[in-house]
């Protein structure tokens, strides 16, 4: 069926609104943006064609109140909904929903949603297909010797929520003697969160590398992979840096692992954009989980690949194959992606709120900057804190580090704490530079968010530097009169 | 005197006087020399004892935010007036007392009510006008030693609070 | 302007025996000073402590503008009274800037016997509000005084210019347009009760500061009525139910902010004189004048040299250069003010003293203030020069010196004796500030001259009664004679008795009068009411 898209409501906010009305602007694809209240004067906001206001007892209850969303479409005379990611993009029922309604859904099936949505469902469908998969111990298989499988294991475990994703609700298990207690918080907190407090545990595999793959299908069993993005710089399993290519991979054995990510999503009949994440250790990978949307850092693939990814989700959710051939997929050069969030690295990370006095991002040749934010707006804590994404390519990975470090120097943000500086610290390090940073990194390194201590001459010179900005203080210093200033502190 | 400035915890007191040429900044028990190169709104182009700095800065009532050397600070401004007016006076501070004769009209924050400074505690009429007598600091309302319709004379105790345990 | 050229020999070995004689100096100045301002012993500081108190030099520095000058007047009184146990008179006086503003202090000293006011601390206050007035000062008063000290209640009480002067002072600025502002840091009482309330604005500190004009133990002496400090005249009675009080301060540095932020309210008023140009150092080191200086005080040198390490870019223009040699006038400017200089090089004959008249009035006629370098033993005496009318001159020059209308500031370089003293506009003459330098001398004549005169009169008087004495005796009675004449004609007795308004390192004596001009230029006097007299 090929249905072009006049007219697509990107039910979604803050920086992947922008991304997503940025590529339809180019295709002359009409946007309308639903929008909480919240977010109105947002840069999505005054871009869309048209904004159909949400409500919702809260911001984030707004964005998954998929009744409204799909109405809003139907008023609006929309033909297509982009769910961008989070919110309801990993929705099957919502999917489904949509579909219904006879509108196209930019995305895979519910069916592949709900497939890839289980995690332990998508573990078994994934090993059947003969992706290799950690050991582990499934609670579904058989729940009554779970914890005693679990155990046999051998430590280090990880416990993990079934329902779960986006590394939320896992907890490393080091000391046997605890498990007990682990898993009885993890299934409490997989109920409290994902609504469903089933677990499944796996053989932890130390230092461990996050590697990814973006996929895309047609729905036809034709699938191709755009490489691999190594995303181990992560602070308790959330995301910091992404980088495509991995530094750590073999040709060898990105070959292996960007063929078992495309023969899964064969297998699956997938279709539209996917990523199959494996985690790397010790020359073993595991498939880890698929995310069957867009992920934040798709970027750095399209840097170094010169396509458009929101394009191709487009194109191919009207119905039209994969614009390119696996042969015709040329990567180029080194592309990183660095997540900047408002929160205070030195004091634990804390979320940090405040007005975008100054909002001014870096420009230049291979810098490039994702935001939903603009100078002027307030960040609160309705939403999540991440404030830009920076992404920065070069001819070489070594490069490419330069121009992160020189870009995030001449980011300035004004008015909210952010996590630029940890950032800098992070990709200056020498773990990070020689590639070895792992996922639980940065954990391990709690001295790389601790601020510098301010003294000396960097403390003399921020000092002067706001005592010239205070308007006050230079008023006062030239009420003194001119004698008396030049003969400073004398005493008789 | 001087003004101070606050960055994690830490206040550095600084003043700045002039020279031939600029400005001398005294801070941290030494001084440097600060010549203003250029400034247009919200950026200064400074040389700090020779040393070339470019600012960004943004100004937000006491606060006040930095970017140079590819850094960002931030600091709050303690003016010098306010910055040693003591926050606690002790027992003096303890209870609001009636400036004239007057009337409650409303009592607006009951004994035991958590109250942050500035919120309304009770409105007093007298000559025709309504005045609200708010928190002065955070704390615990302890008592309110008037009720609503009661006339009280001047100086006599109208509302107690105590800080927040 | 042409440079004066230096005609000293830094190497010879007199100049470098007079720097070794005057760096000696210099350094006992410094000494004396330094436990004057600061050495206390431990108790009183102790007692500060436990009263919450701040040490008055640290109230000051609070109270400055950092990176300014400070020019103290006085460090040195009461230096050689009260058996040297109330240093500085226990107090603190001097000129500095404040939020922009010049003004004078007056600190009351609390670590000294609690700040009691000694006769000297009267008399040292009531020449700051002078200052004040001639110069047309604002003042801060930082109030911490136990009161008058009652052993010595005679000496500072009931006459003209005793302890009733301060309040009238304090009353003549008001009338002026010159404001004054109180910090009340300690007990203001009786009559120190006055100086908060005769200031424009006063500051209470709560739980230190009170005013009342009885104090406790006093109001139930007097009527049996029983009540605390605070009661009866605390920071919350004063600013909230008397109104003697305008600001209630939390603790003292809050109140001395508060004091600043108030003088920056205060209007800055242009200099009445005006005519000053960009400052530029002597051409001659200012550290020189350790060299030039003699080790004896009979030994000459030449005032030029002087002048050359005191003026900008030692330009001089010097007047009558032929005429009158014993005086040398001319103009210069210093910090970029300019003054006319009149100073001594040598005994002041017919010529110079009527030169010096002349001089005088052409500087008032320029309306530039006039700056005395003494260094003077006297008039001529003798049959020739009474013939020629020394004395009617030295009546002219007395004359000038009296009825100049632009300010006048006078430094005792060297000897100050008799109706020299007078003439080169010696204390009674009203200079705006008078300073000496650490060798200076001042009396009616010379130490030895004087001692050789009383000794002569003590022999005749026991000639007179039979007795004879011998060389030794002689020697015996001259001796404590001349001691103590040495001693009370010595800057250091000098400044105790604040006959002057402090001694000064010669090195510092540019700086000095440098704030001073700035001051003094804030009150230009009247207009001459005749014109030049060729004298």
């Amino acid at each position: 069926m090929s249905h072009a898209i006049r007219t697509l409501l990107i039910a979604n906010r803050g920086e992947i609104a922008v991304r997503i009305i940025r590529t339809a602007q180019r295709l002359g694809i009409g946007t309308v943006l639903v929008c909480h209240e919240l977010d109105l004067g947002s840069p999505a906001s005054a871009m869309a064609d048209e904004i159909v206001l949400l409500e919702g007892r809260t911001g984030v209850a707004a964005y998954l109140d998929a009744a409204q969303i799909i109405a809003a479409a139907q008023k609006t005379g929309a033909d297509a909904i982009h769910p961008g990611y989070g919110f309801l993009s990993e929705n099957a029922a919502f999917a489904r929903a949509v579909t219904d309604a006879g509108l196209i859904f930019v995305g895979p099936t519910a069916d592949m949603i709900d497939l890839m949505g289980d995690k332990v469902r998508a573990r078994a469908f994934a090993e059947k297909h003969g992706v290799p998969v950690a050991p582990s111990a499934i609670e579904d298989d058989d729940p009554v010797n779970f914890v005693a499988k679990a155990r046999a294991l051998g430590a280090p475990l990880l416990v993990k929520p079934s329902a779960g994703g986006g590394g939320k609700g896992m907890r490393i298990v080091r000391d046997l003697a605890k498990l007990d207690e682990e898993i009885t918080q993890a299934r409490s907190e997989g109920a409290r969160y994902f609504g469903d407090g089933r677990l499944y545990v796996e053989r932890f595999v130390e230092e461990p590398r996050h590697i990814e793959v973006q996929v895309f299908g047609d729905g036809k069993g034709n699938v191709i992979h755009l490489g691999e993005r190594e995303c181990s710089a992560q602070r308790r399993f959330q995301k910091i840096i992404e980088e495509t290519p991995s530094p750590i991979l073999t040709p060898a054995l990105r070959e292996r692992i960007c063929q078992a990510a495309v023969d899964l999503a064969r297998a699956a009949h997938y279709a539209n954009a996917g990523t199959v994440e494996f985690i790397y250790g010790r020359d073993q990978f595991y498939f880890l989980e698929m995310n069957t949307r867009l992920q934040v850092e798709h970027p750095v693939t399209e840097e170094v690949t010169g396509l458009d990814l929101v394009e191709w989700q487009l194109r191919i959710a009207s119905g039209a194959g994969l614009p390119l051939q696996q042969s015709e997929i040329r990567t180029d050069g080194h592309a990183i992606e660095l997540r900047i969030y408002a929160e205070s690295p030195s004091r634990g990370f804390l979320p940090t709120t405040g007005p975008l006095l100054v909002f001014d991002p870096p420009e230049g040749e291979g810098i490039r900057v994702d935001t939903g934010f603009g100078q002027g707006q307030r960040v609160t804590s309705a939403f999540d804190p991440m404030l830009a994404k920076l992404i920065v390519s070069a001819p070489n990975r070594s490069a490419a580090i330069e121009r992160a470090c020189e870009a995030l120097r001449e980011f300035v943000i004004l008015g909210c704490e952010t996590n630029v500086e940890f950032l800098g610290a992070l990709a200056h390090s020498a773990a990070f530079r020689a590639g070895e940073v792992h996922t639980g990194f940065i954990d391990a390194h709690p001295e790389l968010a601790q601020l510098p201590v301010l003294d000396g001459e960097v403390l003399m010179r921020v000092l002067g530097a706001a005592s010239m900005a205070l308007p006050s203080l230079r008023e006062e210093a030239e009420e003194i009169p001119a004698m008396h200033a030049m003969m400073g502190g004398w005493r008789n | 005197m001087r003004h101070g400035l606050e960055n994690n915890g830490v206040i550095q007191d600084v003043f700045l006087s002039p020279v031939p040429g600029g400005f001398c900044l005294h801070a941290n028990g030494r001084e440097a020399l600060i010549v203003l190169e250029g400034e247009t709104q919200g950026y200064l182009a400074l040389a700090i004892d020779g040393e070339d700095c470019e600012v960004r800065y943004a100004i937000a009532g006491a606060e006040i935010f930095l970017h140079l050397d590819g850094r960002h600070f931030h600091f709050k401004h303690h003016e010098p007036v306010r910055r040693f007016a003591s926050t606690e006076t002790g027992e003096t501070n303890a209870a609001a007392r009636a400036p004239m004769p007057g009337t409650v009209v409303r009592i607006a924050a009951q004994a035991g009510a958590a109250v942050a400074a500035g919120d309304a505690i009770l409105v007093i009429e007298s000559m025709k006008l309504e005045t609200t007598i708010r928190a002065w600091r955070d704390g615990i309302v302890e008592a309110v030693h008037v009720t609503e319709g009661a006339t009280f004379e001047r100086g006599m105790l109208l509302v107690s609070l105590v800080e927040d345990a | 302007m042409r440079r004066i050229l230096s005609q000293i020999d830094p190497n010879s070995a007199e100049f470098r025996a007079n720097v070794a004689h005057n760096r000696a100096l210099v350094a006992e100045l410094r000494a004396r000073q330094e436990a004057a301002r600061n050495l206390r012993p431990e108790r009183d500081l102790e007692r500060l402590r436990r009263q919450n108190k701040m040490f008055v030099r640290d109230r000051i520095r609070a109270l400055l503008d950092p990176g300014t000058p400070f020019l103290e007047l006085s460090t040195l009184a009461a230096g050689e009274a009260y058996g040297g146990e109330v240093p500085g008179a226990a107090i603190v006086s001097g000129i500095g800037i404040v939020s922009g503003r010049e003004v004078i202090i007056h600190a009351d000293d609390a670590s000294v016997k609690g700040g009691a006011w000694y006769p000297l601390s009267i008399k040292k206050i009531v020449r700051t509000l002078d200052i004040a007035i001639e110069n047309r000062l604002p003042v801060i008063h930082l109030c911490d005084s136990a009161g008058g000290f009652l052993p010595l209640q005679a000496e500072l009480f009931g006459d003209r210019y005793l302890a009733g002067r301060i309040f009238r002072n304090q009353a003549t600025l008001s009338k002026m347009g010159i404001p004054q502002v109180a910090v009340v840091l300690g007990h203001c009482t009786a009559g120190g009760a006055y100086v908060p309330a005769l200031s424009e604005y006063n500051i209470i500190v709560k739980g230190t500061g009170a005013i009342f004009l009885g104090g406790p133990p006093l109001v139930k002496a007097a009527t049996g009525e029983e009540v605390t400090v605070d009661e009866l005249g605390g920071a919350d009675v004063h600013t909230r139910i008397s109104g003697t009080g305008d600001y209630p301060a939390d603790n003292e540095m809050h109140a001395i902010a508060i004091a600043r932020e108030i003088v920056s309210t205060f209007p800055k008023r242009d200099k009445a004189i005006l005519n000053w140009k960009e400052p530029e150092p002597p051409a001659y080191d200012p550290l020189e004048l350790y060299g030039i200086i003699p080790r004896d005080i009979k030994t000459q040198f030449d005032m030029r040299e002087i002048i050359a390490r005191l003026v900008d870019g030692s330009r001089f223009h010097e007047y009558q250069p032929a005429f009158g040699t014993t005086l040398i006038c001319g103009y210069a400017h210093i910090w970029g003010c300019p003054v006319g200089i009149l100073a001594n090089n040598g005994v002041l004959f017919n010529d110079s003293t009527l030169k010096g008249t002349h001089f005088m009035q052409l500087c008032d006629q320029n309306r530039i203030p006039v700056l005395f370098l003494q260094n003077i033993t006297g008039f001529m005496v003798g049959r020739d020069y009474e013939h020629r009318g020394i004395t009617k001159d030295g009546a002219k020059m007395i004359m000038a010196v009296t009825g100049l209308e632009v300010p006048k500031l006078t430094v005792i370089v060297n000897g100050s004796f008799g109706a020299g003293n007078y003439g080169m506009s010696g204390r009674a003459f009203d200079p705006r500030f008078l300073f000496m330098w650490p060798q200076s001398q001042i009396s009616v004549m010379g130490a030895e001259q004087a001692a050789g005169v009383l000794t002569e009169v003590k022999v005749r008087q026991m000639a007179r009664h039979g007795q004879t004495l011998s060389a030794e005796d002689i020697a015996a009675i001259r001796e404590p004679i001349l001691a103590e004449y040495k001693r009370q004609s010595s800057a250091y007795y000098s400044t105790s008795e604040i006959w002057d308004d402090g001694i000064l390192d010669p090195a510092d004596t540019r700086n000095a009068l440098g704030m001073a001009l700035s001051a003094a230029c804030n009150a230009a006097g009247g207009d001459p009411r005749y014109g030049v007299f060729r004298m």
